[in-house]
């Protein structure tokens, strides 16, 4: 039984990888190219690179919990197949990870990382009351939900953010803030039904420049305490602040481009790997941006 | 007004609708009905702008878009998105601010639930409020009373006679001919993509025999009844 339903999950994941028009003797290289790319970002920062592989671990092994997910599976399973599942399961989704750590030594994250997976594999996140208040009001969605999925990578975000105060050191807390901004980045990877963006009577131009806006302010909202008090604390650092909001300004809303560029499938290899390239050589946003920007206005004319 | 003129759509080789062609007048109600698959629903994105088509459509506003509320059958709601969200949402996207939720909410819908944990009706019912709540001038309600309870039914039908009197123009889709009779001016008959037949609100009764009729000729016969 058990085997089955790795099998089917083997085969959903293939069906997603064909989806994206690559052929899936490709998914095994690029495995093994990420993986390189990891390594070498652990060569380049040991500290920093093994917390946001932790916590991109973290972020997977909480998503697994989701409820409806999670009921399916024990209604599925008798109790002891439902646990044996999901500590496969979580085991798969650490592996890669839990093998480069090893592959450089870092045996305590390694450890952390399988405790994690167990902890996680017994845990079923349920809601706060009937739904998890967000402090996003009412627009625009894509943060309420990635809010909502994201919220205790968040928290722990906010904790270590608050322990680099703690020990002076604003380099983890630029660490924090990053993160905060590279989830609220992903919150933009959903595409919305079309019936959604049909809904809208904004022109292609205004509803973009809104959707900025807003991402903008709500991103703000989420890293804007953390950097006031870096600020007041770290005074003689005021700089770093300052590029960090100034990286936000355009990591944005090159996201949100992204996303209606590729609107309305998700966001895909070609756009993935244009985030990347960012993400190497930060100013390349600013060469990127205008022409990617072009092309989801014309995307988004077939919809608005 | 909505003016179709000569509408068709093919799906590859598969054609869809043929060469449709009505006037849809102001303050009146439109009933569409037609077997599965006939072409309502294509009939309905058609005219909402979600399919390109050949052919022409006109309006007394433009674009029509985005005056048009449109109810689908099977409305889609993302997970961890409130109910309450949702109506925001769309309310929003026409540039309506709603205040008063709460004495808005004439279903009684659990607004700060998520959405995508209601029942059938219910979300039914929580599009149809979003769509109402956007104040539009047209609207398409596909199949609007399929999975609802009766109560709501009867609101539903008291919205759409208002909605009428307020010189809307509303075209309906429904296989619950009773609804129809109650709300209707005119019903339209589509059959393999074509409208077969335009009946008046002082013909329906002959209308609902001859239906009844001939479906029940064509296969209750095929029977052991």
């Amino acid at each position: 039984m058990i085997n089955n339903y790795l099998k089917l999950q083997y085969k959903l994941l293939t069906r997603h990888f064909k989806a994206t028009g690559l052929p899936i003797v490709v998914a095994p290289l690029l495995l093994l190219g990420a993986g390189y790319l990891v390594y070498y970002l652990l060569l380049q920062y040991p500290v920093f690179g093994s917390y946001a592989l932790l916590l991109s671990n973290f972020q997977l092994l909480f998503l697994m919990t989701e409820k409806n997910r999670n009921d399916f599976l024990k209604n599925t399973f008798s109790k002891k197949d439902f646990y044996t599942i999901r500590l496969l399961e979580n085991g798969i989704v650490i592996l890669p990870t839990l093998t480069i750590f090893i592959f450089r030594g870092l045996w305590l994250y390694g450890v952390t990382l399988i405790v994690l997976a167990i902890i996680f594999a017994f845990l079923v996140f349920k809601t706060f009351g009937k739904s998890l208040p967000t402090p996003f009001a009412k627009k625009p969605f894509e943060f309420i939900i990635g809010f909502r999925r994201s919220y205790l990578l968040i928290l722990v975000l906010y904790m270590l953010a608050a322990i680099g105060f703690y020990v002076t050191n604003h380099n983890l807390v630029l660490f924090c803030v990053a993160g905060i901004t590279l989830s609220c980045v992903f919150y933009y990877q959903l595409p919305e039904p079309v019936l959604y963006l049909w809904n809208s009577r904004e022109t292609p131009t205004r509803f973009l420049l809104g959707k900025f806006r807003r991402g903008i302010l709500q991103c703000l909202l989420c890293v804007f305490p953390l950097l006031l008090i870096y600020a007041v604390i770290f005074s003689s650092e005021w700089f770093n602040a300052l590029i960090v909001l100034g990286g936000i300004l355009f990591l944005l809303p090159f996201a949100i481009t992204l996303k209606y560029v590729a609107y309305p499938r998700e966001i895909n290899f070609p756009e993935g790997f244009a985030l990347a390239l960012c993400f190497s050589f930060y100013p390349l946003i600013l060469a990127l941006l205008p022409f990617y920007y072009l092309k989801a206005l014309k995307n988004l004319k077939n919809y608005l | 007004m909505i003016e179709l003129i000569h509408i068709s759509k093919s799906f590859g080789q598969h054609q869809v609708l043929h060469e449709v062609t009505f006037n849809f007048e102001d303050g009146k109600v439109y009933g569409i009905v037609g077997e599965n698959g006939a072409g309502k629903t294509t009939l309905f994105r058609c005219i909402a702008g979600l399919e390109t088509a050949s052919g022409q459509i006109n309006a007394n506003l433009e674009p029509l878009k985005n005056h048009l509320g449109y109810l689908t059958s099977d409305p889609y709601f993302l997970s961890k998105l409130t109910g309450e969200e949702y109506i925001y949402l769309l309310t929003d996207a026409r540039g309506k601010s709603i205040k008063k939720l709460d004495e808005r909410n004439i279903f009684e819908l659990p607004l700060k639930e998520y959405a995508s944990s209601y029942s059938t009706g219910m979300k039914k019912k929580l599009a149809l409020t979003a769509t109402l709540l956007q104040d539009n001038s047209f609207y398409i309600l596909d199949e609007p009373f399929n999975g609802i309870d009766l109560q709501s039914s009867i609101i539903l039908t008291e919205i759409i006679l208002r909605l009428k009197a307020m010189n809307k123009t509303i075209l309906i889709s429904s296989h619950i001919f009773s609804t129809l009779k109650d709300t209707c001016d005119e019903i339209l008959v589509l059959e393999e993509g074509r409208i077969s037949k335009s009946v008046k609100k002082e013909q329906f009764g002959d209308f609902e025999e001859e239906m009844k009729e001939k479906i029940l000729k064509k296969d209750i016969d095929k029977l052991w009844l």
